[in-house]
């Protein structure tokens, strides 16, 4: 056990892939050759059981990150105390190496949706995110990570770019940043922006993480529009938005996410293997 | 609009109460607001019973994937989640099945909806402690009737008057499904949820021991759950059930 | 009242006695397993909306399955319960 404010695990430098229940028993009998793993920290809050114990002889044996999805700090409505208490004995049993969260928000009047939905981007949304960025910083002892979210629309009263928005979220709050270069291109398609214009306005020595996924091209009304599924390989387009990045934020930890129709875990360590050579 | 108030529309246009929301939302690129919240509105019901049907897939199975689907709308509708970790929604789900389904064919589903429920909460109890029998050598005998146990965290107990464990065992084979016998095991089934090294475990207990383990249970003394059970079956053979008990795992501590 | 005390005092005497040899066997849940009963029920992904999961939210709740229509239909109308409890 780790106690908030203890120096965090080093970083990996390989690519990694997401820790998903149905390969746990797998992931620690095969011993998968790839730099590290990502769980997601809610699927690990129970008390005790087969996949926090899972997850604590992974972390034996790689560096692990802990990945939220659903405190919704976006959410102008109460922080969830619970919550984060669970988060909080996750990170001190884990010892991640990086602990991130969605910039998004997901409640309201009690009512959860359990999805990353989109801030809109004033500056009084902005404070209030930077303001509950801060408050987890605070509870954790430790910098945590805010990850772009892909998204189906954007709010008329917009202040901000999106990247502009998590710039300032950076500068406000003293965050760092998971770039999901997936959800990135997924809304430059959505909503007409130009992706390395959306890296170049990103403070770029606060990306300490990129993830990777693949995602659909689905119709409304005959339009196509592009939706986060994770559910296949990541697209060449993808692919070499990764190595632009590459070259903008340097060889920061990369993850292989795939979370709906899970293939074999050869699969996704094989799309590890393909990060780790994009020079 | 501020934060909040745009937050509450969101969620109202989620559950079809308003779409107030619409008239902040860009509608370009050739789809417009309600095309745009009609995906958030799908991924909320998709999420929340691709999840329901993990907690509950004996009743996801009984119901079908297209009633089930719809089942899971009703109960989100009354029983929207209240956590950014989806594990909790299930918890309400056995009752509103017993109102749902109050009298007539499907009564027994919220009987095997709770023997899953428990199932869950088994699997993500907090780890037991070794049991020390060796405590015991320190009771002296005129004080064993008033004898007490602590139990595991995982151990949980469930009666139907339906037979719920057959039912739940019939859709442990992949593929196909054995109907279950009416003859051999319709009627009551007394359960007993405890969680082994391989995960949980649920086993038939009979009516006797049933009564035993839940006066143990819920902190009666030794001397009292003894007799709840003779009172059942008078050859209750106490002994052996002591035996069971710390064979299964199910004792954490004991106390004077 | 007095056998009743004999007996459980026998019950736990039979427990001590046996107690090595037990501690041998299952040890309920102390032991660490990995089991993969306990699928995550979290992601951060969005549902697929293939063109038939779309056209599921446009349905209209009434001409959705009526009645369960899955294996409850292999149980039959067998499961009446046999007397009140």
């Amino acid at each position: 056990m780790t106690t908030p404010g203890q120096a965090p695990a080093p970083a990996p430098v390989r690519a990694g892939i997401g820790l998903r229940a149905p390969h746990h028993r797998e992931v620690l009998e095969r011993a998968p050759d790839v730099g590290w793993f990502e769980a997601h920290s809610e699927n690990y809050f129970a008390d005790g059981g087969g996949a926090v114990a899972a997850l604590l002889a992974v972390r034996e044996r790689w560096p692990v990150a802990l990945h939220g999805v659903g405190l919704g700090l976006g959410s102008a409505g109460p922080l969830d105390r619970e919550h984060l208490r669970k988060l909080t004995r996750l990170v001190a049993r884990v010892n991640p190496w990086a602990v991130s969260e969605h910039a998004c928000w997901g409640h309201a009047g009690g009512r959860h949706t359990n999805d990353l939905l989109p801030m809109p981007r004033t500056a009084e949304a902005l404070r209030h995110l930077a303001g509950r960025v801060g408050e987890l910083q605070d509870a954790l002892g430790r910098q945590v990570l805010l990850e772009n979210v892909s998204s189906y629309l954007e709010f008329r009263n917009a202040e901000f770019s999106e990247a502009g928005f998590l710039a300032a979220l950076v500068a406000e709050s003293g965050c760092a940043l998971l770039l999901d270069v997936n959800n990135v291109y997924v809304n430059a398609c959505n909503h007409g922006f130009d992706a390395e214009g959306y890296f170049d306005e990103l403070p770029a020595a606060a990306v300490r993480e990129i993830h990777l996924a693949g995602h659909e091209v689905s119709e409304v009304g005959g339009v196509g529009i592009r939706i986060d599924t994770h559910d296949r390989p990541v697209c060449d387009a993808v692919w070499t938005l990764y190595a632009s990045a590459r070259r903008r934020f340097g060889r920061v930890p990369t993850l292989i996410e795939w979370d709906a129709t899970l293939p074999p875990l050869d699969v996704l360590v094989a799309e590890a293997r393909r990060a780790d050579e994009v020079a | 609009m501020k934060l909040p108030e745009l937050q509450q529309h969101f969620i109202a246009s989620l559950y079809g109460e308003s779409s107030d929301i619409e008239a902040q939302v860009r509608g370009d690129h050739g789809i417009g607001a309600a095309g745009r919240m009609a995906i958030y509105r799908y991924n909320l019901q998709a999420g929340f019973g691709k999840a329901l049907a993990l907690e509950f897939p004996v009743i996801a199975a009984l119901c079908g994937a297209d009633y089930f689907a719809r089942l899971a709308r009703e109960f989100q509708l009354a029983h929207p989640s209240t956590s950014g970790d989806l594990h909790h929604i299930g918890a309400p789900f056995p009752r509103y099945l017993r109102q749902r389904f109050e009298s007539g064919d499907y009564a027994y589903f919220a009987d095997v909806a709770e023997l899953e429920w428990a199932r869950e909460e088994a699997a993500r109890a907090a780890d037991g402690v070794p049991f020390d029998v060796g405590t015991l050598g320190t009771v002296a005998p005129e004080d064993t009737p008033a004898l007490r146990f602590a139990f595991q965290p995982a151990v949980r107990l469930v009666v139907s008057r339906w037979p719920i464990l057959s039912i739940w065992e019939a859709h442990q084979a992949p593929g196909e499904v054995r109907p279950v016998d009416p003859g051999a095991s319709a009627g009551a089934e007394h359960v007993l949820v405890r969680r082994a090294a391989t995960g949980p475990v649920l086993e038939r207990v009979g009516e006797a021991e049933f009564s035993w383990l839940a006066s143990l249970l819920r902190g009666a003394p030794l001397g009292e759950a003894f007799d709840a059970a003779l009172a059942i079956d008078a050859a209750f053979d106490v002994a052996m059930a002591l035996q069971r008990c710390v064979a299964r795992g199910l004792f954490r501590a004991a106390c004077g | 009242m007095l056998s009743r005390n004999l007996i459980l005092t026998a019950a736990i005497g039979s427990l001590l006695a046996l107690g090595a040899a037990n501690a041998a066997e299952d040890k309920g849940d102390t032991e660490k397993c990995f089991g993969v009963a306990e699928a995550g029920k979290n992601g951060c992904h969005t549902a697929s909306h293939g063109c038939a999961g779309m056209a599921k939210t446009d349905k209209d709740p009434a001409d959705w399955a009526k009645v369960p229509k899955g294996t409850c239909e292999k149980m039959g109308g067998k499961l009446t319960p046999p007397a009140a409890m």
